[in-house]
């Protein structure tokens, strides 16, 4: 049996994974915490996902760039396309939290989500 | 105006303590220097925070958002852009002076929360020689430029030091379009978390240099090279190192408690965690009224336990409770927060954070009060650079002692 070593991403506690492959290609999974880890170990052997976040230029001058994020993980080899397509765009809007600025980004089925609030507060 | 207390800071500690003692109902001021409210999650724009509170991973201004929304619901007084000049008890309390666009101004509080974060260290304070061109940044430094600024400062990049802040920032500057060369480490392990070591290098194939530092930084208006050598065990540079050419340098050395307020205040700071010594209430041992919370306090790796202890805070500036602080006598941990127990008034639960002085495979932590062993945790790989947080419901009279060994 194959024993590969993994450090689980999904929380901040890290946890060190002992993969093994078993002859049936069924995986056993050592040292994770909780059942995000076998999912972790599964998708990162078969096709790693990760999620974005970053920034976009906007029009604002009290906010040059605001901070944005993809609202569902997408296959990782994918993360420096997101990256470069964000940098195409200039927000013309004030956004909340959690409003889509975009849909469907490059077709990789999530969101364009702003995660800051750039409302102007009221005086 | 007078206050039940002020708050000075708005990042996640301030604003937690703020809204936990409005809650409670006293009346609240929170003092901030920068513009808006949310302190430096605003510009940690990666994900990662509240998974312990909130159950999700929010980015750092989404989970600021949060404690800035309560804030705003709590129709709490806060003011932006203020700069505390000055902070002096006055009987039944403290004065703060404070100076803004709008003027000076004078308030007076029963209570006092110190929530001012902390400062990262910077290249000087660990010795790398040379000139000192533009180009030279901390970890910090270069995420505001990046991620609030919308500015790139570099091309070629070298990190040196292996923390959290940097690794997420070779990250950054990466998917930004830099090219990060390597990230330098003097210690054997690095000092960030390991998830981070895989997810910001390994993912993009960064090199992770172990045992190695920068020496020399080359250029004179601009960062042209560095000089990067391997230290020997005593962290002495051994050989001739090797010339790397970059035109940014990202220094990610660690971080100290910004406490220049709570010295105004005549308090001592604890060696070992560069923050003030507090009860498990995290009010000062030393000054009745006085809290510190958050990174001021010590310095935490999760913004959970930031808002986990700036809570206690906040409710016990409500309350008057007559105090009997007893030292924490301490064998094993790094540093332990809090310093104190108040024994005359242990609550429900008593929380303990502490750091281990080395990596342990199993680590055992013991509690005795009066003497007596009360309770035993154990832990599986303890490591430096992640904080210990061990929580007991125990009662004591006259002493309290936490030992943590390796647990064999």
């Amino acid at each position: 049996m194959n024993e590969i070593k993994l450090t689980c991403i999904v929380c901040p506690n890290g946890c060190e994974l002992i993969v093994g492959k078993k002859e049936d290609g069924s995986l056993e999974v050592a040292g994770n915490l909780c059942p995000k880890g076998v999912k972790f170990a599964a998708d990162e052997l078969e096709r790693p996902v990760r999620t974005f976040t970053g920034t976009a230029v906007t029009v604002f001058e009290d906010f040059p760039v605001a901070p944005v994020k993809i609202n569902r993980e997408v296959p990782r080899e994918q993360i420096p396309s997101v990256a470069r397509y964000v940098n195409t765009l200039t927000l013309t809007k004030r956004y909340a939290p959690g409003d889509i600025v975009e849909e469907n980004v490059l077709g990789l089925g999530a969101d364009l989500v702003a995660t800051a609030d750039m409302r102007l507060e009221e005086s | 105006m007078n206050y039940g207390v002020i708050v000075i800071g708005g990042g996640p500690a301030g604003l937690k303590a703020a809204c936990s003692a409005a809650e409670k109902g006293l009346k609240v001021l929170i003092i901030e220097r920068e513009a808006r409210l949310g302190g430096i999650l605003k510009q940690c724009v990666h994900d990662g925070f509240g998974v312990i509170r909130f159950g999700e991973k929010l980015t750092g201004p989404e989970y600021a958002y949060r404690d800035v929304s309560e804030v705003k619901r709590l129709g709490i007084e806060y003011l932006t852009g203020t700069f505390v000049t000055d902070i002096y008890a006055k009987e039944g309390g403290y004065v703060v002076e404070t100076t803004s666009a709008k003027g000076l101004r004078s308030d007076f509080s029963e209570k006092i929360v110190l929530a001012t974060g902390c400062r990262e260290r910077t290249p000087r304070q660990v010795n790398i020689h040379g000139t000192r061109p533009a180009g030279v940044l901390t970890a910090g430094a270069c995420q505001n430029f990046v991620n609030l600024k919308g500015l790139l400062p570099g091309k070629r990049v070298v990190i040196l030091g292996s923390g959290d802040i940097g690794l997420i920032m070779a990250r950054r500057l990466t998917l930004e379009g830099a090219k990060v060369i390597g990230v330098y480490e003097a210690k054997p392990s690095p000092s960030g978390l390991q998830r981070n070591i895989r997810q910001c290098l390994d993912d993009f194939g960064i090199p992770l240099h172990l045992q190695t530092t920068v020496t020399d930084v080359y250029g004179q208006k601009r960062v042209e090279a560095v000089r990067v050598s391997r230290v020997d065990e005593a962290m002495n540079p051994v050989g001739e190192g090797e010339i790397v050419e970059c035109d940014l340098l990202v220094v990610s050395v660690g971080l100290i408690p910004e406490n220049e307020l709570a010295e105004k205040l005549g308090l001592t700071l604890d060696p070992a965690t560069k923050g003030i010594a507090v009860d498990q209430y995290m009010m000062s041992a030393e000054k009745e009224g006085v809290y510190a919370v958050g990174n001021a306090l010590h310095v935490h790796d999760l913004v959970d336990y930031v808002s986990e202890g700036a809570a206690l805070a906040g409710e016990d500036a409500a309350r008057d409770r007559k105090r009997n602080p007893v030292k924490v006598d301490v064998s094993g941990p790094a540093y332990v927060v809090p310093q104190y127990i108040d024994v005359s008034a242990i609550g429900e639960k008593t929380v303990f954070y502490l750091r281990s002085p080395r990596e342990m495979a199993r680590a055992k932590l013991m509690l005795y009060a009066d003497g007596e062993l009360v309770a035993e945790k154990r832990f599986r790989n303890v490591k430096p650079p992640e904080m210990i947080r061990a929580s007991f419901k125990f009662t004591a009279e006259d002493s309290v002692t936490l030992r943590l060994e390796e647990d064999v």
